[in-house]
């Protein structure tokens, strides 16, 4: 079994542990708790015949109150930019957060989600933004931790570029 | 503090709680005699305390305290020099030892540490005392187990790396820890913790680090990990070189961890609430602002249609381009709101300009231009005195949209900073817009190349700062450049 680290980066609240508990435990819970520090969750994938174990880390929101430490970055294999749709400066951070581990450990493969897609109505994101970083060659996937929507195959589809 | 001490752990441990002020601590046998001490002892003058010796020779503060009783006990404010007052914890027994902290005491906040660190010393005492089957130790290692005890105790797992890469367990571990590896704790086999917590794996190798260096001890930050029943236990782990010995201590956060997420959820939630109340101000406000846009660019269209080269949608990407570099620069939202309407104005006291000028095709006069340089002036004159925040700003920008950085520009040879920012930023968005759209006598230049030229006038027109934001926001402003629907406003398009 290959094993892979991912680290889940982003802004406070856009639904990091959210994703991780939907994929990993089909779980969802409605009431914001916020994350302090890490944690670790594992699930293991197939993809083209291969089994991949994810090992996950939920890495707690970057906001005043706390930083990224980047020694937790060492060893990911790949990253999950997650943005909360409906709070536009979330995208930056995740950009931000992006340039940061890029800078510890080097370009791996990378997602950007859009989260919170059953608030798509309420979505403030600018969708010019978003054709900017599709055009560089981002991938990006709308996601609902809620609904399930887009989940299994953001984590699939990173699996399969690290595996690439 | 000698090599030869006997109990590394608890040295250790306390060295870490009380680190950061200046305390000092002893343990003393319940024979009375000194056997450990650590920390600032000579701040408070307690120099040649010699370990082996009885403690109350040694030290007159306990004179006729020995032996402790049930109860921990805190002398306050004990002089033990000139100048040197002492708040002095003595600590029942921690099954073998007594515990003396000695603290500054003039620290309320410090002292309520103590109290602490006194009450959890206390519940070690209790829980010790409950512990029936102690594992039968061999003498040289029995200090050193007690001191893990005193770790495990407060919730700490002491596991000591080995030569040949694993960790060897002291002590026994919190029932609480072991539920979370329960088939792991065999102390007579190499442990790899890192197996069972994949968070460690990193850490170690920062621990590399302070075993290899005799660096200052490290905490790992928190982590959470997950039993067997979906029950969330919050970790830290500190690595500590003591006497040679490299220490990895695994404390079970409990309700610290709950207190400080409960802070940080707290902080967050009000961030939050703020940002939902912030926006829905905002667009409360919008339809207000629109109107208030409206009415300001059909009064703008009016005195700048005149002017051939001007255009409505000029004016409006001017507002564009300034809303963009301004949130760029970190304004607050209603500066950002003013200044997308305010910039549209900047050209207002054009009204003011006889048509011969205005409209004059070629090259101006020295007189002409003379005139034409009026503009700001009067611009300014034509929006000063409101208290409207939005038409304050408008006014700056009128009268200053011209000034340059270097101090050469019109109407007054503001220089640097003297120039309001409103209309630094302003005089980029002008520039970069006309120089990307074709004009009667030229041909509109690619942004790249307008840039180009503009970047030739950093530091000598504008603002050298501004213009370095303004090249990073590039990408924002080319799609405002190339967008071909911009109208001056809802249902007028000026220029098809």
């Amino acid at each position: 079994m290959i094993r892979k680290k991912i680290c889940m980066l982003g802004a406070f609240a856009v639904g990091k542990t959210s994703l991780v508990e939907r994929f990993v435990k089909s779980l969802f819970n409605a009431r914001y708790q916020t994350s302090l520090g890490v944690k670790v969750d594992k699930k293991s994938l197939a993809i083209d015949g291969r089994l991949l174990e994810l090992i996950l880390w939920d890495l707690a929101g970057e906001d005043e109150f706390v930083s990224l430490r980047l020694p937790y970055l060492r060893g990911a294999a790949g990253l999950l930019l997650v943005v909360d749709g409906t709070r536009p400066e979330t995208l930056d951070t995740a950009l931000a957060l992006r340039d940061k581990a890029i800078s510890e450990i080097g370009e791996v493969p990378s997602i950007l989600l859009i989260n919170k897609a059953d608030l798509a109505e309420g979505w403030r994101i600018d969708p010019p933004d978003i054709d900017r970083l599709v055009a560089r060659g981002w991938t990006i996937l709308e996601t609902s931790a809620k609904t399930g929507r887009g989940v299994e195959e953001a984590f699939l589809a990173l699996g399969k570029e690290m595996l690439q | 503090m000698s090599e030869a001490l006997p109990a590394p752990v608890s040295g250790a441990l306390l060295e870490l709680l009380l680190q950061q002020d200046a305390s000092a601590w002893l343990q003393i046998g319940k024979d009375g005699i000194l056997n450990d001490m650590g920390g600032e002892l000579a701040h408070f003058g307690l120099r040649g305390l010699v370990p082996g010796e009885p403690a109350a020779e040694q030290l007159l503060f306990l004179a006729g305290m020995l032996p402790l009783g049930n109860a921990p006990v805190t002398l306050a404010a004990v002089e033990l020099g000139p100048d040197r007052h002492a708040d002095i914890h003595l600590l029942p027994e921690a099954r073998r030892d007594w515990a003396v902290l000695i603290d500054r005491s003039n620290s309320l906040y410090w002292r309520a540490q103590a109290q602490q660190k006194a009450n959890e010393l206390n519940l070690l005492h209790r829980r010790l005392l409950r512990q029936d089957s102690l594992p039968t130790q061999t003498p040289a290692a029995a200090p050193a187990m007690a001191s893990a005890m005193l770790c495990n105790a407060l919730d700490m797992t002491v596991l000591e790396r080995q030569a040949d890469g694993g960790f060897r367990l002291l002590g026994t571990p919190p029932a609480e820890f072991v539920t979370l590896c329960p088939d792991s704790w065999q102390t007579d086999k190499g442990f790899h913790p890192q197996r069972e917590f994949p968070f460690l794996e990193n850490f170690i190798a920062e621990a590399e680090r302070v075993w290899d260096t005799a660096a200052k001890p490290r905490r790992s930050g928190p982590w959470v990990e997950t039993d067997a029943r979906g029950g969330e236990h919050a970790l830290e782990a500190i690595a500590v070189l003591w006497a040679g010995r490299r220490l990895l201590i695994i404390e079970l956060l409990g309700e610290r961890y709950e207190e400080h997420r409960n802070f940080l959820q707290m902080g967050r939630e009000n961030v939050l609430l703020r940002n939902y109340l912030e926006e829905q101000v905002h667009q409360r406000t919008a339809e207000i602002r629109a109107r208030e846009e409206e009415i300001a660019l059909r009064l703008v269209w009016a005195a700048e249609s005149r002017d051939d080269s001007e255009t409505g949608a000029h004016i409006r990407r001017v507002g564009l381009y300034s809303e963009v570099l301004a949130n760029a620069i970190g304004w607050d939202r209603p500066s950002v709101d003013d200044i997308h309407i305010a910039a549209t104005m900047h050209d207002i006291g054009k009204i003011g300009i006889p048509d011969a000028v205005l409209r004059k095709p070629g090259p101006f006069t020295r007189e002409e231009f003379a005139i034409m340089k009026t503009h700001p002036v009067i611009g300014g004159r034509i929006l000063a005195g409101s208290r409207s925040p939005m038409l304050q700003m408008a006014k700056d920008i009128a009268l200053s949209h011209h000034e340059n950085w270097d101090g050469s520009g019109y109407p007054y040879g503001l220089k640097g900073e003297a120039i309001p920012m409103a209309a630094r930023i302003v005089a980029l968005a002008d520039v970069f817009d006309a120089l990307v759209h074709a004009r009667a006598y030229r041909p509109g230049l690619s942004a790249d190349a307008a840039l180009e030229i503009m970047a030739r006038n950093r530091g000598r027109q504008f603002d050298p700062n501004l213009f370095d934001e303004f090249v990073r926001q590039q990408p924002r402003f080319k799609l405002i450049a190339e967008e071909q629907s911009v109208m001056l406003f809802e249902g007028f398009r000026d220029n098809p």
